[in-house]
């Protein structure tokens, strides 16, 4: 029984996981602190877990796809992230995919 | 314990596991996060659960990528490492018994010295098998991103023709022109010649690290064993085993090359060259400078046993001559370049290009 429901988990973690980079991609088109990034994309029913985005936003900046700029001026520094210019590119080519693809799938799933 | 005490635990936890030039800034990052949660009103225990256990959080920030020995040669890595232990274990033993036995030794002090030696030789031919593997890795991944690098070049070509607009399709970057042929039957490099190579490789250098004075003549008198006259020149055999143990080390590499490629090729060809030329200069090294052999040997075998070695024929006849070595380094240049003809040969006619 939890082998089966094991195997389920981590199937629909699988499927949200192609769909992180689209939405936290989404959110940062003005810059955000990664906390308020994990609320802010709970709010909105995509809830990730923190071990998984600060990696991640660690990783998109590598690529180039995000900026960091640490803010000292606060009572604690923050690190903020924002798209960059590349980031924002790709950030259209990968929402329209996804439009696309949903569209399709949509179409593909309809009836079952 | 204090709040702040668990929080800088926990990030020291995730932060020893990253690598160094990240940690300072990871640290600073966790803590943000930590305190920003906290301050939602959790407790920080809720929060550490939370965020899970620390070296799952810091497997999330490593590359993947870092691995001694990746997927492709392990397989190759573990049953080459079990071959070669067995023989380092194989010289240990036959060198110690016959030593111990010749000698007269207590069986306990010949099997308390064979484990001495099992455990060096088998800590030093694991390193050294490891190290091998490791240093092939790092070159086969420096090779793969040579090759991408490549293609990224015409990639770049296309996108200048074309818009600037990003296209996804542009991320293929192989082609099935790129399929290497399946390499020819001839070609095949028998994994069976290769362990033989090996293992005896790993034998002989056993063999003259742990019992060189066995290779010689066993003087007895009354049926007690005195000495042996070594045919090698033990006096200099501190400067003359790690001539001889780098030629191995080389002739090793070579080896392993070929089994893990399996078949001729560029890489394989390569790497014959280079080892066939370094090996004929060790060898003349060995030979002519240092020397290998006792050049004392002839003269204390006719003392020893009164008989003199006049004959013409007689090999040990022309012992303190260079002629014996000339012999030798005749010989082994002569396999050294068979050897790389061979390989040559049948890597221009059977192997591919990689």
């Amino acid at each position: 029984m939890g082998d089966e429901r094991d195997l389920k988990q981590s199937l629909i973690q699988e499927l949200r996981r192609g769909t992180l980079i689209l939405s936290v991609l989404s959110q940062l088109n003005e810059k955000k602190y990664g906390y308020a990034l994990v609320q802010n994309l709970e709010e909105q029913g995509m809830p990730i877990d923190p071990n998984t985005l600060y990696p991640l936003l660690r990783r998109l900046e590598k690529q180039g796809l995000l900026a960091s700029e640490w803010d000292v001026g606060e009572s604690k520094p923050r690190k903020y992230y924002s798209r960059t210019a590349y980031g924002d590119e790709i950030y259209l080519e990968l929402r329209s995919q996804w439009r696309t693809m949903t569209e399709s799938m949509e179409e593909m799933l309809k009836g079952e | 314990m204090q709040d702040r005490e668990m929080m800088e635990r926990y990030i020291y936890e995730v932060v020893r596991r990253i690598p160094k030039e990240q940690r300072k800034e990871t640290a600073l990052e966790l803590q943000e996060l930590i305190s920003d949660m906290t301050e939602s009103g959790e407790a920080i225990e809720a929060v550490l659960t939370l965020l899970g256990d620390p070296s799952e959080f810091a497997k999330q920030y490593r590359d993947e990528t870092n691995v001694l020995i990746g997927p492709a040669y392990y397989s190759d890595y573990m049953w080459l490492l079990k071959i070669v232990l067995a023989a380092a274990a194989a010289s240990a033993v036959i060198s110690e018994l016959l030593h111990g036995l010749i000698a007269g030794e207590f069986l306990a002090e010949i099997f308390s010295k064979i484990l001495g030696n099992m455990i060096t030789s088998g800590i030093m031919v694991f390193g050294v098998i490891t190290f091998i593997f490791a240093v092939l890795e790092r070159q086969k991944i420096k090779v793969e991103l040579r090759e991408k690098k490549k293609w990224s070049v015409d990639n770049l070509k296309a996108e200048e023709k074309g818009s600037r607009k990003i296209s996804f399709e542009k991320e293929i970057s192989w082609h099935p022109a790129q399929l290497s042929p399946i390499p020819d039957k001839r070609a095949r490099i028998s994994r069976a010649d290769s362990v033989v190579s090996i293992v005896f490789i790993i034998l002989m250098a056993g063999l003259l690290m742990f019992g060189p004075q066995l290779f010689g003549v066993y003087i007895f008198e009354d049926d007690e064993f005195v000495r042996t006259i070594s045919i090698f020149n033990l006096d200099n055999w501190d400067i003359i085993l790690p001539v001889f143990l780098a030629s191995v080390l080389i002739g090793l590499i070579d080896e392993i090359i070929r089994l893990i490629n399996g078949y001729y090729c560029k890489t394989v060809m390569i790497s014959s060259i280079i080892t066939g030329v370094s090996q004929m200069v060790l060898n003349a090294i060995l030979l002519k400078g240092l020397p290998f052999f006792n050049p004392d040997f002839a003269e204390d075998v006719s003392q020893q046993f009164e008989v003199n070695f006049v004959s013409e024929i007689d090999l040990l006849h022309y012992w303190g001559t260079s002629f014996v070595p000339n012999i030798f380094l005749a010989v082994f240049l002569i396999i050294q370049m068979i050897e790389i003809t061979v390989t040559v040969y049948k890597t221009l006619k059977y192997g591919d290009e990689r």
